[in-house]
């Protein structure tokens, strides 16, 4: 038995394996924690440019829909946003829906001049996002489940 | 020891260790370089998008009206916000990206013209004291606050940051004129007044003149505008004709000029007057079907009481639209013959006036060319009296209207002939009852009201048909003729149409007389029914 023991503690093969159960953690980190992370700064640049299109193209309806203080529910501006299309399904980042997408006008009555003249007060349109962010492996790189992604923009209303 | 050694340096045991250390710096930063750029790219694009809403928002302010330089810089600043969620500097300004710098610029050279850049362009410097920053200010430029992102996995060779990142955006405001008839004028006073002073016009009379004899245009020609509703005579017809002309929007500045055709189509023009000749059937029909013509048709022709036509009729007989005759009834068309120089006439000689439409300035109603200081342009004094004395006593008091009147009725005893215009469609049943003289086929009536039916009572939804914006152009220095293109437009003014385009003895059928109301307003302002000029701010760079 104690030669057993003995041997055993001498025995060198196999060395790798263990070497490999200690690294494993590690290595999983170093790999997928990379991808994680430039899929979530990938996926935080889909969402702003979304809502960043979605509110040109919010700003340049007409006047009689930038209504002050009221949402604009037009799946088109949403469905921009999401898909990059006015009649998209695919959206760019997984998960995301419409729902999870504001329009919002709020107007600035200090601007009642130029091309808001007679208007009285100038629209802005806001199209903000808010998401759970749709982690690539879970808690392979590191815990990324609960992590919320949100953007807005906000462009003038020109009208058409 | 010296055995120990050389065994050491010719051991190739853990050969990969120091070639996988010496890789491992190269890996990383190739990495971290894909992900850094990664960032640093969206950060910019951040920094843009706040940049070009700025510029946006403050364009829209650029109306070229008192204070607009001031609103645009406040409309840069104040009107709207966009965060950079890329930055990582500790900025105080947190995540939200502000403005640095707003620049005003003109763009007045020719090089501009062709290439709307900001080195082209003329720099407009801020004065809060005067205006002339503000007219001037085309275009604004707007650069936001500096900000950096430092780097996460690629601190090598000091290049720890991004350095300082900003954008610039620039902007202009681009305006377009819709649903309106093609028609420009030629600044009736391009060498005195190139600019074309709105201000000083109001109220004065303008005597236009086609450009029938072809070649270039001189000032105080009027000509039509290319529209893309089609080429040639019906599509200029449906555009002066129909209330709401087909074509394109018209670009507010860079016009294109729309050549021939001159005469022929101003007869769709006369519609707004109730005037339906044979030769805009095609268009119009020969009654306000489609073609309606202004809630008040106060016109210097009657109509016979033989069938019921709705032409004018130059010759004999007792149908369509007639100019008054020597004939029993009717007597005598404004200007009379007596009237030969600049007066106002007088109560003997208005008696043998009728009917009398909204007349012409008088020193332009003296002869054919008028003896007007400025020429085409008038001094805004017409004959009031003879005016409201004419029309009487059916629609205005037998004694004629004094200017106690006038002052009660219009606000001032000098009204504009576009005051009285909407004062009358404002009380029609009191001041646009037709008036008659005779009956059956020998009976003359002069109309204040449409007879063809129609009848449009300017309002919010409602063009008023008498009411044109016309585009005026420095034709001589435009070297305007035949199609010219990007033809540089000086004003957009609001004319309203004195009396229908027809053959008098002191006018041709090709002369317009029209009277300057306003300035084409930006936004909605007072022609909301007439929806004509849109406004969107545009980016450049």
């Amino acid at each position: 038995m104690m030669r057993f023991l003995s041997s055993f503690l001498r025995d060198e093969r196999g060395v790798a394996a263990a070497e490999m159960a200690l690294m494993t953690p590690l290595l999983l980190m170093l790999m997928y924690a990379p991808f994680e992370l430039g899929n979530f700064y990938w996926s935080q640049h889909k969402i702003t440019k979304g809502v960043r299109d979605a509110a040109r193209f919010a700003a340049r309806q007409p006047f009689d829909t930038l209504v002050c203080g009221a949402e604009i529910d037009d799946d088109r501006i949403k469905n921009l946003a999401r898909t990059g299309q006015l009649a998209g399904t695919s959206a760019t980042v997984t998960g995301w829906v419409n729902a999870d997408i504001t329009v919002n006008v709020v107007c600035d009555s200090d601007f009642d001049q130029g091309i808001y003249n007679g208007r009285g007060e100038a629209p802005v349109v806001r199209v903000e996002t808010r998401l759970d962010y749709p982690s690539l492996f879970q808690r392979l790189g590191f815990d990324a489940t609960n992590v919320e992604m949100t953007a807005y923009s906000e462009a003038a209303g020109t009208g058409i | 020891m010296v055995k120990a050694g050389k065994r050491f340096l010719k051991n190739e045991d853990g050969a990969i260790a120091p070639l996988f250390a010496l890789s491992l710096t190269a890996l990383i930063a190739v990495g971290g370089i894909a992900f850094d750029y990664a960032r640093m790219a969206s950060m910019d694009t951040e920094l843009q998008n706040a940049a070009d809403q700025a510029a946006l928002a403050a364009a829209t302010q650029l109306d070229g009206a008192e204070g607009a330089t001031q609103r645009a810089e406040e409309a840069a600043n104040n009107l709207l916000a966009n965060d950079t969620r890329f930055a990582n500097d500790g900025n105080g300004d947190g995540r939200s990206v502000t403005v640095a710098e707003v620049t005003f610029y003109s763009c007045s050279t020719d090089a501009c013209r062709d290439d709307r850049t900001r080195a082209n362009m003329v720099i407009v410097t801020r004065d809060d004291a005067s205006a002339v920053d503000d007219e001037a200010a085309r275009f604004v430029a707007v650069t936001v606050n500096n900000r950096r992102s430092f780097y996460a996995l690629t601190p090598i060779v000091n290049a720890v940051s991004s350095g300082d990142m900003n954008a610039i955006a620039l902007a202009g405001m681009g305006s377009s004129i819709c649903r309106v008839p093609p028609v420009m004028l030629c600044n009736p006073d391009e060498a005195g007044d190139p600019d074309f002073n709105t201000e000083n016009y109001i109220g004065k009379g303008i005597r236009l003149v086609a450009n029938d004899g072809g070649g270039g245009y001189a000032p105080g020609n009027f000509g039509f505008l290319a529209t893309g509703a089609g080429n040639g005579v019906p599509a200029l017809r449906q555009a002066l004709g129909l209330p709401t002309p087909p074509g394109d929007c018209i670009r507010y500045d860079g016009v294109t000029t729309e050549p021939g055709a001159m005469v022929t189509v101003l007869d769709a023009m006369n519609t707004r007057f109730d005037i339906y000749h044979g030769d805009t059937n095609s268009t119009c029909n020969n009654d306000g079907s489609l073609c309606p013509g202004s809630a008040n048709t106060r016109k210097d022709v009657r109509k016979g009481g033989a069938g019921n036509s709705l032409a004018f009729q130059p010759g004999n007989g007792n149908a369509g639209w007639k100019l008054p005759d020597n004939g029993n009834i009717g007597t005598q068309l404004y200007p009379p013959a007596v009237l030969t120089t600049q007066r106002v006439l007088t109560n003997g000689e208005i008696n043998g006036l009728w009917p009398m439409g909204h007349p012409r300035d008088i020193c332009h109603a003296v002869s054919t060319t008028g003896v007007c200081a400025d020429g085409r342009i008038g001094d805004g004094v017409w004959d009031r009296n003879a005016y409201f004395r004419s029309n009487r006593p059916t629609n205005y008091p037998a004694g004629g209207v004094s200017s106690s009147d006038m002052v009660n009725w219009f606000g001032t005893a000098t009204p504009t002939r576009y005051q009285v215009y909407r004062w009358e469609i404002d009380n029609a049943a009191s001041r646009l009852q037709p008036q008659a003289t005779g009956g059956g086929a020998n009976g003359r009536t002069s109309y204040g009201q449409p007879v063809g039916g129609g009848g449009l009572i300017p309002g919010d939804d409602v063009v008023d048909r008498r009411r044109l914006s016309v585009a005026v152009v420095n034709c001589a220095a435009e070297g305007v003729s035949g199609r010219t293109r990007n033809v540089s437009v000086k004003r957009w003014i609001e004319v309203f149409l004195v009396e229908p385009t027809i053959p008098r003895p002191r006018t041709e059928n090709s002369d317009l007389y029209v009277e300057v109301i306003e300035e084409t307003n930006a936004g909605d302002g007072q022609t909301a029914g007439q929806v004509v000029r849109r406004d969107v701010p545009y980016l450049i760079e």
